[in-house]
């Protein structure tokens, strides 16, 4: 099945330090992704700060050019087309809305933007749509000739998400757009998010460390780690009853507002492995209290286990002898297309 | 064999109010603040953003913003008045006794020093002894904090380690001193809730060890669940709800803590497709003179009543309090829902 959104085996590299005597280190930021993202769902990312979470938002947006793999939007090569069609259909929303619009523009010149710099539309058309787009997230119209200083958070959030709406995208890639905002202002955009959805068809990958927001949300979860999917499957299914040891961890971590709430228990053993240096095998030995031998030489292939796929020996059947392997189709390594 | 010590809390605070000057007069951003803390004990404050949280918090050890003017009926740090004690001595009780920690761990580090060096500094600052008993107790604290190769992390510099590891840094100059009292602000909000998971438990079981109390400045309700013995919720400068942090999550008796805990999604609840729950409107300018209650320009219960001073606390069980009209409705209510459920 294609979906509207294609990755096939995404790597994107990036050199980094070097010197006169030393040669620059490789960090594979993003590692054999492959994903499809079907019409009108909600596909969220989810991993810990310098996964690559980041990284392949921006390679979805054209902004971030792949090592080697392909990023397919209705089935054409995103980045064989101009940055500036790519832009028309899909559009961002960032975390920091402050930092994404310039303070010297108007709420109304800032939603206007894309508009104008696509050409081909009268003053007159641009300020119809400016205003249906105002109207569509709620933004007052007596707010039009003010600056996003003089605005709150959530109402900067507005403009962003007004902007990005303004060329009637398909795609939104929404990177943490509420992990800046209060509960009650969260709650707002994450109502906006899903009526807009509705009313415009919109397909959203939505990025986020917030496991109650991307439960809330979303209708697949994509689990990173060290620029590996090692979990994907439905929101429901991977969060009741996560299957990598990896997504375990962070759904334990997640403190709920149950008061029966707990401290969980140490998550891992040791740290965050240095990303220029990853662990052979699966990336995540060192820190698993599962590890199996084979797990320290072979990197794990992507399994079918229910309506998930996890990447993990656990389920691969090469480190456990009495796995029913009829249970078990193994779809091969991440190296394969 | 009786004791002749009194139990006598470790912080009273009792009706803090800071003001601070603006060009265009004077803002109150915070109001009537009252609340005991016991040795060992978590207190944790929690609220949105501009709530008053930190402002509020560090006008405890002086270290509020200039302009502002703080006062109370009483400010006492085991007996001693805060508010008049001279500036050199509340740097003694800053650091010594009292240890602050702040959510960008870069706030307390210096970069152009070791990690070893500034925590050898503090506890050298303070006269607490000498420099090999310094270094001794900085290696234990860094192992402590779950650092490996304390020895080897004591030479490298701020910047060499991840926010994690930065903030278990400050966490280890904190306890230095053996403090009796930590106050972290929003200590874990730049942080993976995986680091944030480790960061907590590790406060946590320090606390016990060392017998510290801690007040943890907050707006996260997940970390006040797994965390606190007893809540404080602030909005708009002022007290709405304080006590014990799991009855006040399970069975809010303020509109504003109630209103506040529905627009969290939850991961118990199969939430989706439905709309979350929203506070309207917003929070009111907390410039001029203030009264009745702030809440009451969003609240759907609100009355005219609302308008006036003073709103009671309501004592809603053994050490509760909500500052509301109806709160002992409200209490009743959200006990009906849990029950319901
Ligand atoms: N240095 C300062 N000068 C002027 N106003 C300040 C200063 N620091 C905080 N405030 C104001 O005090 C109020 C409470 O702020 P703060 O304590 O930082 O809230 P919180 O920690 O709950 O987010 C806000 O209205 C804020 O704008
Ligand atoms: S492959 Fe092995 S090391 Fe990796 S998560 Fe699975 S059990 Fe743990
Ligand atoms: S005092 Fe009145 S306005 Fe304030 S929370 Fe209670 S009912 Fe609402
Ligand atoms: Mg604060």
């Amino acid at each position: 099945m294609s979906g509207l959104l294609e990755i096939r085996n995404l790597r994107v590299h990036f050199p980094i330090g070097g010197g006169l005597f030393s040669k620059p280190k490789l960090l594979r930021a993003l590692n054999g992704i492959s994903l499809d993202v079907q019409e009108g769902e909600v596909l969220s990312i989810v991993g810990e700060s310098g996964c690559g979470k980041s990284t392949l938002a921006n390679a979805i947006l054209g902004i971030q050019k792949p090592t080697s793999g392909k990023v397919l939007f209705e089935g054409k090569e995103i980045h064989h087309q101009r940055r500036r069609d790519i832009a028309e259909r899909i559009q961002p929303i960032f975390q920091d809305p402050q930092s994404a619009l310039n303070p010297r523009k108007t709420v109304k010149d800032l939603i206007a933007m894309p508009l104008r710099v696509r050409g081909a539309h009268s003053a007159k058309e641009i300020g119809r749509t400016v205003d249906e787009i105002m109207e569509l997230v709620g933004l007052p119209q007596r707010l039009g000739h003010s600056y996003p200083t003089a605005l709150s958070g959530g109402q900067r959030q507005r403009i962003a998400i007004g902007r990005a709406l303004v060329t009637r995208p398909k795609l939104i890639v929404c990177d943490e757009p509420t992990s800046a905002l209060d509960v009650s202002i969260q709650a707002q955009i994450l109502n906006l998010l899903a009526d807009l959805r509705a009313e415009l068809n919109l397909t959203y990958v939505f990025i986020s460390h917030d496991l109650s927001v991307v439960r809330h949300i979303s209708d697949r979860v994509a689990v990173i780690y060290l620029g590996r999917i090692v979990e994907l499957g439905p929101a429901d299914d991977l969060l009741d009853d996560p299957l990598h040891p990896y997504t375990r961890k962070l759904r334990s971590a997640h403190l709920s507002t149950a008061p029966h709430q707990e401290l969980p228990k140490p998550v891992f053993k040791g740290g965050f492995p240095d990303p220029t240096n990853p662990p052979l095998g699966c990336h995540f030995h060192p820190r698993c209290f599962d590890a199996l031998e084979v797990c320290e030489t072979h990197v794990p292939g992507s399994v079918r286990r229910g309506r998930s796929d996890v990447a993990c020996h656990l389920y691969t059947g090469l480190g456990t002898p009495g796995d029913d392997m009829t249970e078990i189709r193994r779809t091969g390594s991440t190296e394969e297309e | 064999m009786p004791t002749t010590t009194q139990k006598r809390p470790l912080l009273e605070v009792r009706n803090l109010s800071t003001r601070i000057g603006a060009s265009h007069g004077t803002i109150t951003v915070g109001r009537d603040i009252s609340y005991e803390l016991n040795p060992g004990e978590t207190l944790a404050i929690v609220g949105e953003s501009g709530s008053g949280k930190s402002v509020n918090t560090m006008a405890l050890v002086g270290l509020q913003p200039k302009r502002a003017t703080v006062t109370a009926d009483k400010l006492a740090f085991e007996g001693r008045d805060l508010l008049t004690l001279p500036r050199d001595q509340m740097r003694t009780i800053r650091g010594n006794e009292i240890s602050v920690i702040f959510q960008d761990p870069m706030t307390s580090l210096n970069p152009v020093l070791t990690v070893g060096e500034q925590l050898i500094e503090v506890y050298l600052a303070h006269g607490l002894g000498t420099r090999a008993e310094a270094e001794e107790r900085a290696i234990y604290l860094l192992e402590r904090v779950g650092m490996r190769n304390a020895a080897a992390r004591m030479r490298q510099y701020p910047h060499q380690l991840s926010g994690g590891l930065r903030q278990r840094v400050v966490i280890a100059i904190a306890m230095m001193c053996k403090p009796k009292l930590i106050i972290a602000d929003e200590p874990t909000t730049a942080l993976d809730v995986t680091v944030q998971a480790l960061i907590l438990s590790l406060l946590r079981e320090l606390q016990d060890e060392f017998k510290m109390a801690l007040i943890l400045i907050t707006h996260d309700f997940g970390v006040v669940a797994s965390i606190a013995d007893r809540v404080l919720v602030l909005y708009a400068g002022g007290v709405v709800e304080s006590g014990p942090a799991k009855d006040v999550i399970a069975n809010p008796a303020h509109p504003y803590t109630s209103g506040l805990l529905n627009c969290i999604p939850r991961m118990e609840d199969d939430d989706r497709g439905q709309p979350l729950n929203t506070i309207p409107g917003m929070v009111p300018s907390l410039a001029g003179n203030l009264h009745g209650c702030l809440f009451r320009n969003r609240c759907a219960l609100a009355e005219p009543a609302c308008a006036s001073d003073p709103i009671p606390e309501v004592a809603v069980g053994a050490g509760r309090m909500a500052r509301c009209i109806h709160a002992d409705a409200i209490l009743a209510e959200t006990r009906a829902q849990e029950g319901g459920q």
